[in-house]
């Protein structure tokens, strides 16, 4: 016997078939330019869940194309005989949410393999969040299966598509609640987690929606299941209710700050990254304890650890490494990334302080000249020969000592008033 | 075995009843119903069958209101087999009837046995593994016979069953029919007053949605068919006189 949910879906074949077509559907959004999610699992993992971007409207024109075929049937009318009229009915829908489920899996099983082999920490507790996202499609499915029922057409299903990618849209800019919205952060999650009570809320939202959606689909078959049935629908929708409101609210932010772990090349200097984003850190390690050469050359006093920075974080005993978002989640990492971060030897207050009284003008071309200096002393850069400092340039290495030691204290000091530049 | 149907009301526009009935008793045996299209023949199956909610009045089934509380019960005696359904195409026979099995919760050690015997009943057992794409325009009205015999119904509906048949076929689809169960009713709707009149022991004559005659077939023909006893007149002039 065939399982009652693929009866509509076609032969063995054509379900394997839909499954390769939802698991490539969901592909674009995963396969971005730099594939820079292979930089955290975190991100990989987050990825993975926004591939129903696109998969999500995919399983909803199918499943409109199941609904229109099965009410072309003329079975319904059976389904009415049924001692369970209302799983008949949703049958098919699991069938296709079950499918497109089972690419949303292999897809998220695959960005965070990935992840894994590329060598970014894994933190397989978060799976959490697939259910969730889960929900959203079944709930997606379910508009595709209302819509192949009501309207009876096959043409029906390019809409159907385009209404849940719609609703995708609105949800995502906050037009309409959050339902819809699955992943896709631009940020690399370091020092973040996926946050529960919104995404929860989204979860019992997106069931409550499915559930009252297909009731929708065929309320009469509905009307007549079981009182068991039809109580559990009530309390989803019920409790789907105030998820909506939540999710309109401004408390919807899926991401929220976790505890910090940090992982670290010693050396001198001794390097650390966010655990999360440590791709890059042997390249970074090595880079930075390479062009630490010429400061100690010049007899600075380089800190001990480099660390990379936080939003917010000021630590004057540590050096920061400064990232790009792009350069964090990297597989490596350009010499000037670490000749910036070498030039930052503490992480003062004023560099994240909203006064600009603060941070005088003359620390950013400052932090240029050290970096660029650095980069001159390896071989990696030229030095200019035009510009108001080109005659100090032109000094010989000995001579510019002085100054890159003066700099480099007040930097470590955080005394940024008495930043001066070459004379 | 005994189906009532009291102040039935149904329709699809308020203003524009389909099927009024305000008393109408079926009894146990194969019954005729006749009528012109639109007259409302498959409304009142449906009706009968669960699967249309009337507007007002109450459809019983041995007592049990087929619409109350009961009514996932009471639909469980009923077998339909509607004027037109399309079983996927891929499936076999014998898994079209596993799936209603499901459907209608069949226990897995008996569902087989079941099938079997539908499937048998119409004559459709060396095409049992037959996907139903493959089965000619008879064949799946015989599979659709099948499937409403699947659970051992005690009422069963069958709408315009003959439809698309050709005479050889139809008088198989009669013979079927024939063999049902004495205790089982049958109701059957047909254009074709030759089958209602050959296998039919009594009849409902539908027309404009009111219950014109109801009554023994043979005394219907006796009675409006004219010297040549012609089924067709006899349903011809009711209707006429309606």
């Amino acid at each position: 016997m065939i399982g009652a949910q693929g009866v509509w879906l076609g032969t063995a074949r054509v379900r394997l078939l839909t499954a390769a077509a939802l698991f490539t559907a969901g592909l674009p959004p995963v396969l971005d330019r730099d594939l820079s999610w292979l930089g955290s699992w975190k991100k990989a993992l987050d990825q993975g869940t926004f591939s129903i971007t696109t998969l999500g409207p995919v399983a909803a024109g199918i499943a409109c194309v199941v609904y229109v075929r099965l009410r072309r049937s003329g079975v319904p009318d059976l389904l009415s005989q049924a001692r369970r009229p209302w799983l008949g009915w949703l049958a098919p829908a699991l069938g296709v949410w079950a499918l497109a489920s089972a690419a949303v899996l292999l897809i998220c099983a695959l960005t965070t393999t990935a992840a894994w082999a590329a060598g970014a920490h894994t933190y397989p507790e978060l799976f959490w969040v697939v259910p969730p996202a889960l929900a959203v499609l079944g709930a997606e499915v379910s508009i595709g299966a209302m819509m192949g029922s009501r309207i009876g057409h096959y043409w029906a299903a390019p809409w159907a598509a385009v209404s849940v990618f719609t609703l995708f849209i609105l949800s995502s800019v906050g037009v309409v609640p959050g339902v819809f919205r699955t992943g896709g952060t631009s940020g690399s999650l370091s020092a973040e987690t996926f946050a529960i009570h919104p995404i929860a809320a989204q979860a019992v939202a997106a069931l409550g929606l499915g559930v009252a959606v297909m009731a929708l689909s065929h309320w009469d078959l509905f009307r007549t299941s079981s009182t068991v049935h039809r109580g559990m629908c009530a309390v989803l929708v019920a409790a789907a209710i105030p998820a909506l409101f939540r999710l309109h609210s401004d408390s919807d932010e899926r991401y929220v700050s976790s505890s910090v772990e940090y992982e670290c090349r010693d050396g001198q200097p001794t390097v650390c990254m966010l655990e999360e984003t440590t791709r890059p850190l042997d390249d970074l390690a090595a880079r930075m304890q390479r062009l630490a050469g010429p400061l100690v050359a010049a007899g600075v006093a380089l800190p001990a650890r480099f660390v990379q920075k936080l939003p917010g974080d000021s630590n004057l005993d540590e050096g920061s490494v400064r990232l790009f978002a792009d350069e964090e989640l990297g597989a490596t990492v350009t010499d000037e990334t670490a000749a910036r971060s070498l030039a930052q030897p503490a992480d003062c207050p004023a560099y994240s302080s909203d006064s600009p009284e603060d941070l005088p003008e003359v620390v950013f071309t400052i932090d240029r000249v050290l970096t660029h200096w650095i980069l001159v002393q390896d071989g990696q850069a030229s030095a200019p020969t035009e510009g108001g400092l080109a005659d100090w340039w032109a000094l010989p290495a000995e001579d510019q000592h002085p100054w890159v030691r003066t700099t480099y204290d007040a930097l470590s000091d955080c005394r940024l008033n008495a930043l001066r530049l070459p004379q | 075995m005994t189906v009532a149907l009291s102040g039935v009301r149904c329709s699809y526009r308020l203003d524009r009843p389909v099927v009024t009935i305000d008393e109408l008793e079926l009894t146990a045996g194969p019954v005729g119903l006749v009528g012109v299209n639109g007259a409302g023949k498959t409304t009142l199956l449906r009706t009968l069958a669960g699967a249309r909610t009337p507007q007002d009045g109450t459809v019983t089934v041995d007592g049990d209101d087929l619409y109350g509380p009961r009514r996932r019960r009471v639909v469980q005696t009923i077998g339909y087999m509607p004027q037109e359904i399309q079983f996927p195409g891929e499936l076999t026979v014998t898994q079209v009837l596993g799936y209603l099995c499901w459907l209608r919760r069949v226990p897995s050690r008996t569902a087989k046995a079941q099938s079997a015997e539908a499937v048998e009943a119409v004559g459709l057992a060396d095409r049992a593994h037959q996907q139903t794409r493959r089965l000619s325009g008879g064949m799946r009205r015989r599979l659709a016979l099948a499937a409403a015999l699947v659970n051992e119904p005690r009422v069963l509906l069958l709408d315009e069953p003959t439809t698309g048949l050709d005479p050889e076929q139809r008088a198989g689809v009669r013979e079927i029919i024939a063999n049902l169960d004495s205790r089982c009713l049958v109701l059957m709707s047909s254009h074709v007053m030759e089958d209602i009149a050959s296998v039919t022991s009594s009849i409902v004559v539908l027309h404009e949605g009111v219950v014109r005659y109801h009554g023994a077939t043979s005394s219907f023909v006796a009675a409006h068919g004219g010297p040549n006893r012609s089924a067709e007149l006899a349903f011809l002039t009711t209707i006429a006189d309606a």
